[in-house]
């Protein structure tokens, strides 16, 4: 019903009408202000200069509607003023786009699913390119963090439900045409089970998902993911022996920090539950060594430390925690959104290609 | 011995009245084995004042303790607001507004804090003196899960200046979802700590929690279905002389809010050196008072006396 909606809106605003109100320019607009109609095309060149935040700021701050049919009809015209480099055009118009949705995360999924959605098209006019691969890891894993945020809320507003139908789509297309690129595998074994599962569809068997972890633990850019997810799998059915041995795995094999605090923060959570508490004191320690009070495994230490009299280390470490990171995300806060953990490199990429 | 009551290694300043004596306030001086507890004493609804050392009676691990000094109404506050933002609780604009009211109702020489949950407890309002917030910062975080346990246990693993004392106030509806931290965590960090925790319950009862998918495949959590943390947030509560109260809506919370501060300032800080007890371990506390018919004496059951330990690394 969502999804008739916003085609609805979207017929109801010829693309000429949006022209015109998108005459506004975008000068004099302070960030973080709620405004009516930026130029587009203009914040599309400024983007296209470097002026990447600047740009994504004043777009993200105006009025929903704005950012979605006018916005995708104005970047339209602006693609098409310009045939020069129509890839390096395409590269700019949906990195934009992309960006604009991120910075509206928190308080607007439809707008993330619009715009990656029209990116995708514009994408499929042509065959993949190498850039557009760039493009994709970074969309695939912000589908994967907005996907799941409507998941935690699928029963209590319509829009979590198409969210995860457009995530199911935009993932699928995105596989079907980087089959070979070992990210978008793995977001294809660890995130479109659980995808399924929420749609009531039938997932593939865990079995399946298991051996496709697997298969991808091999891979020199992706297996420490692959290990911590299998890692995870094996925790959850309560086996903590193999748990165990494939979180030690990514322990030694994963070169990311946050790979590597994911490995000794579950490493420490199987400890706990095996009984090794001071296993489990060593992993946490080494999960803050790699992220620095970082929130979840400074959480985890508690109870170890209360049990060990060390209750003033505990208040030590969550001080220092709350002051140091206060807005608390790290790598375990992240881990349920796939590879959004690496999101800030992802998005670097995308703007490193962009001439 | 720094129980989670007990005022350790520090040589501070306090503002008391000894004996009942008012005239210029004398300076308490707390010595490494002094413990200050926090003591409601409530007529019906209204709190007393007025009383002395001699009123008390107090028990550590029932060996009757001599009571040093009480203090009372002019030690400063540190408060620790935190403030569920999921959909459960109500729109954020009613929050924002019922923390700049309840922000108002602080003194000058007053500190607060908020933490506020989403994805993460996010540290909005680091302490900051009395004054109007910039409730701008207080947004609904991504993730949209509630991390009640976690938020709870990070406010309470607080030391207040040993001149302050640390109150924890709780705005949430008590359904976990994906905290690290467990209610079993939650209740032996309260034991612990040296804030008095009240949890204001809001709308108890109307939150719906998610059905049929379960956590572990939404956050990824070791949990397996969205909790009520209800009891063990009582349970927290009364482990350091807190309560729980409801209200209908987060606009309402000011009163309720009011209630507790008003309760709190007007509550007595016990200092007293244990004797003829062992210094490690838990140590029931006991308050009474013998002499005052028809009063309800609130603390908290106990604290927890350390030796010295090596840290942790």
């Amino acid at each position: 019903m969502v999804g008739e909606m916003i085609v609805r809106v979207q017929r109801s605003l010829p693309r000429a009408a949006c022209l015109v109100i998108l005459a506004v320019t975008a000068s004099g607009q302070s960030a973080g202000q709620t405004i009516g109609a930026p130029s587009i095309p203009a914040l599309l060149d400024r983007y296209q200069k470097g002026e990447f935040d600047a740009a994504v700021q004043i777009a993200a701050a105006a009025d929903a509607e704005q950012v979605r049919a006018p916005f995708i009809a104005a970047a339209e015209a602006w693609l098409t003023r310009d045939a020069g480099d129509i890839i390096n055009r395409r590269l700019v118009a949906t990195a934009f786009a992309t960006e604009v949705a991120h910075a509206r995360l928190a308080y607007d999924n439809l707008t993330l699913m619009v715009l990656l959605d029209w990116a995708r098209q514009e994408w499929h006019k042509g065959p993949p390119t190498p850039v557009e691969g760039v493009w994709t890891r970074a969309a695939v894993a912000l589908i994967e963090r907005g996907g799941r945020m409507s998941a935690n809320r699928i029963n209590d507003r319509p829009g979590g439900q198409f969210t995860l139908t457009s995530s199911r789509k935009f993932l699928k297309e995105a596989f079907a045409r980087f089959p070979e690129d070992p990210r978008l595998q793995l977001a294809e074994v660890a995130w479109l089970p659980t995808l399924e599962e929420l749609l009531g569809t039938l997932p593939p068997p865990r079995s399946r998902t298991a051996r496709g972890l697997e298969r991808l633990a091999a891979d020199p850019d992706v297996g420490p993911a692959a290990l911590v997810e299998l890692g995870y799998m094996k925790f959850v059915d309560k086996d903590f022996e193999s748990a165990r041995r494939l979180t030690a795995r990514a322990v030694s094999d994963a070169k990311e920090p946050w790979t590597r605090y994911l490995a000794h923060f579950l490493g420490g959570v199987i400890a706990e539950r095996q009984g090794r508490f001071q296993d489990a004191l060593r992993e946490y320690v080494a999960a803050l060594e790699d992220v620095p009070h970082a929130q979840s495994a400074t959480i985890a230490l508690v109870p170890v430390l209360l049990r060990s009299n060390q209750a003033e280390a505990a208040f030590e470490l969550v001080n220092r925690s709350l002051n140091d990171r206060p807005d608390g995300d790290d790598p375990w806060r992240l881990f349920a959104y796939g590879d959004y953990v690496r999101w800030p490199l992802l998005i670097a990429d995308v703007r490193k290609a962009i001439h | 011995m720094r129980g989670v009551m007990a005022v350790a290694g520090l040589c501070c300043a306090w503002s008391v009245l000894l004996g009942g004596q008012t005239q210029a306030p004398p300076v308490f001086r707390a010595d490494v084995d002094t413990v200050a507890v926090n003591v409601s004493v409530k007529r019906g609804n209204n709190p007393v004042s007025g009383l002395t050392p001699h009123d008390f009676r107090l028990y550590d691990n029932d060996v009757r303790q001599r009571v040093a000094a009480v203090s009372q109404d002019a030690v400063p506050v540190d408060i620790s607001f935190v403030i569920d933002l999921s959909p459960s609780v109500g729109d954020l604009e009613t929050l924002r507004e019922a923390v700049r009211r309840m922000t108002g109702l602080l003194r000058s020489t007053d500190r607060f804090r908020i933490l506020t949950m989403g994805n993460s407890v996010v540290n909005a309002v680091p302490w900051q003196p009395a004054g109007p917030p910039d409730t701008s910062v207080v947004q609904s975080a991504l993730g949209h899960i509630s991390l009640v346990v976690d938020s709870a246990l990070l406010a309470l693993l607080h030391r207040s200046d040993p001149d302050r004392r640390h109150l924890v106030v709780a705005f949430t509806d008590g359904q976990d979802i994906c905290s690290v931290a467990t209610g079993d965590t939650l209740r032996r960090v309260a034991e612990r700590s040296d804030a008095v925790f009240h949890w204001i319950n809001i709308d108890p009862g109307r939150w719906n929690p998610l059905r049929g998918t379960g956590v572990e495949s939404i956050c990824r959590n070791y949990t397996h279905s969205p909790i009520d943390m209800s009891r063990f947030f009582t349970d927290a509560t009364k482990l350091t002389g807190g309560s729980v109260r409801a209200t209908t809506s987060s606009a309402t919370m000011t009163s309720v809010f009011d209630a507790i501060l008003d309760d709190f300032r007007r509550s007595y800080i016990l200092h007293f050196v244990p004797e003829g007890v062992s210094r490690e371990g838990w140590h029931r506390l006991r308050v009474e008072l013998p002499e005052r018919q028809g009063y309800t004496v609130r603390t908290r059951p106990g604290y927890w006396g350390t030796a010295a330990v090596p840290a942790v690394r």
